[in-house]
């Protein structure tokens, strides 16, 4: 049997292994740091960014480099128009990918000095794959983005469209009446119809001009009960109005927000239940509480979706934009106000907060009053009630 | 129930569209019911006979999609298969849709007060004769099949609709229909429960 004797040059040669080892491994510790960095480095900067193809690409090589690559070139097609962007050099060595999304379509060119191998052949795919990934991604986002925009501006057109028929409906027939209308008895009847119908016909035309103009704020002195009364009457929805407060505010504004929430409860609570409306005044914060009544099943739905009630374009109904409650929230909160969705078993409920400013002070805003804080609520005696 | 001679329901969810709407027809001699909401209309329907409906497709919840214009038309043809339906809405491409439930007319918004009064002069003739139709014992039927389905599904739907029709005209009182038809009362439960036919009480809502 052979024997193994010490042998000064086997000692030799286990330390240079244990060297070369220990080399390798400080190289690979080395590199994976440097690729780590470089993977971090490509998201941080797409965040900062915000997700936008283009300024992503044209920033991207800082990062790239870090890699085996030598050049990276961009051919792009952006919505019919097209742009090269180039950086470091373009060797003979290449691999061509290519990203493509609805009107969007990228080539990107990725350039080595040589045919990589090993460890920098595997370090570098995993950058350029991180890059293109985070690329994919940010196409699908535009897409995504135009897509929702393109359908919120289609149903805004169709909601106008259906606004505007029924407009011009209106005042041609309201034309022909007029023209026949004779009689005392004749002139009469048209008069009382009009009175009906008018306010609604006045509010779709102020909605329509609402959501076609910009219009600089007119702050003036409203006193809440007249207002929800106004606003409530033409929807022909049974509503009883209890408690009043007075507020300096934008009026077609704050006029719209409310709007929203009560059409809200017309739309999409489907009961003979009047809605309760109770205002109260605590110091300078004022409450509108818009209480009715419902079945189980559509206050689960909303507890369930509690989260989702104010994200805009979020919408259970074919009919809506989902945005009416987003809008209406951010419209109080301009006013230095909010909206809160109550959750309870049998009744749906929500929240309105206003701040009762003074006549001086700006209508807008940032002041630090807390509007979380739960004060029992003081109801003046003036009372409306209406059931449609 | 009143008679349904000269009875017009209009539906429409704009009060502006709906009061002036009622005003025209009033005016023109018409007993006029107006309704603003579905509910509203399903009531009047199960309240009250009418010779003709004219029916805005675009309603709450939904008032930009004509979807539960479509389900009160079919609903109210289910509940009174003598009445006419005019469709008078803004809401585009939904003629075939409308004409395949069973609507008598379709008019387009805006449109002229000639053209409305015209239309539902159209539809009191077509109901007025009809009534006369019924009083010599003739039923009009209207069937919509796939003739790919043969002529059994064919019969099928006609004698549905013959029942449906007379259970309507008499209130549901099966001994008259079993008299009109020459059948026994035990074959008119029959075919109460084989089409699943149900009367409509007022306090429904659905």
């Amino acid at each position: 049997m052979m024997t193994l004797e010490p042998n000064p040059s086997w000692f030799f040669l286990l330390t240079l292994i244990g060297l070369v080892i220990l080399l390798v491994f400080i190289y690979l510790r080395q590199q994976s740091y440097q690729l780590s960095r470089a993977i971090s480095g490509l998201y941080k900067l797409n965040k900062d960014e915000q997700q936008d193809v283009l300024s992503f690409i044209n920033q991207a090589w800082l990062y790239l480099a870090r890699s085996g690559l030598v050049g990276f070139s961009a051919h792009i097609d952006w919505f019919g128009t097209t742009q090269t962007f180039k950086f470091g050099k373009q060797t003979d060595y290449f691999d061509i990918k290519h990203l493509q999304g609805n009107e969007i379509s990228i080539e990107c060119c990725f350039y080595t000095p040589k045919k990589l191998k090993g460890e920098k052949h595997y370090f570098t795919e995993l950058l350029k794959n991180t890059f293109l990934q985070l690329l994919d991604h940010n196409i699908q986002t535009k897409i995504n983005q135009i897509f929702t925009t393109q359908l919120g501006l289609q149903k805004a057109q169709l909601f106008n469209q259906h606004d505007l028929k029924n407009l011009i409906q209106f005042i041609q027939l309201l034309e022909g009446q007029v023209a026949k209308t004779h009689s005392p008895m004749q002139t009469e009847r048209l008069i009382a119809s009009l009175k009906r119908s008018l306010p609604s016909i006045k509010q779709r035309a102020e909605r329509l001009l609402i959501k076609s103009a910009t219009q600089a704020p007119v702050t003036q002195p409203i006193q809440l009960n007249t207002l929800l009364d106004q606003l409530t009457k033409p929807l022909f929805i049974p509503y009883r109005l209890t408690g009043d407060a007075n507020i300096n505010t934008d009026s077609a504004k704050l006029g719209e927000a409310l709007y929203n929430i009560i059409a809200n409860f017309r739309d999409h609570n489907a009961t003979h239940s009047p809605l309760q409306m109770t205002i109260s005044q605590t110091d300078q914060l004022i409450k509108i509480r818009f209480e009715q009544a419902a079945d189980s099943i559509k206050t689960q739905q909303l507890k369930s979706h509690a989260i989702r009630l104010f994200e805009p374009f979020w919408t259970d109904s074919p009919s809506g934009m989902g945005l009416g409650l987003y809008m209406a929230r951010q419209t109080l909160k301009q006013q230095g106000g909010d909206l809160l969705f109550i959750p309870a078993n049998d009744h749906i409920i929500f929240e309105a907060r206003l701040l009762a400013l003074a006549p001086s002070q700006t209508y807008f805003s940032e002041s630090g009053l807390d509007l979380s804080s739960t004060t029992s609520p003081s109801i003046t005696p003036a009372s409306v009630s209406a059931d449609a | 129930m009143q008679k349904a001679a000269n009875q017009i329901l209009v539906v429409d969810d704009d009060p502006a569209i709906n009061a002036i709407l009622t005003l025209i027809l009033e005016d023109q001699g018409y007993f006029v019911t107006s309704a603003l909401s579905i509910q509203e209309a399903k009531h009047h329907v199960l309240m009250n006979k009418f010779a003709i409906a004219l029916l805005d497709l675009g309603l709450p919840p939904n008032e930009h999609t004509p979807e539960q214009g479509f389900n009160l038309l079919n609903w109210i043809r289910n509940n009174q298969s003598h009445c006419h339906i005019i469709v008078l809405t803004g809401q585009t491409d939904t003629a075939y849709e409308a004409i395949k439930l069973g609507a008598f007319d379709y008019l387009s918004k805006p449109i002229d007060e000639a053209d409305i009064i015209k239309s539902i002069q159209r539809a009191n003739l077509f109901y007025q004769q009809n009534q006369k139709m019924k009083q010599a014992g003739l039923h009009a039927l209207r069937l919509q099949t796939e003739l790919g389905d043969g002529v059994k599904h064919i019969r099928n739907q006609a004698e549905e609709q013959i029942i449906r029709q007379l259970l309507q005209d008499y209130d549901f009182n099966v001994h008259e229909v079993a008299r009109k038809l020459g059948l026994k009362r035990e074959n008119i439960y029959y075919l109460i429960k084989k089409y699943n036919l149900e009367r409509q009480c007022h306090h429904d809502d659905t």
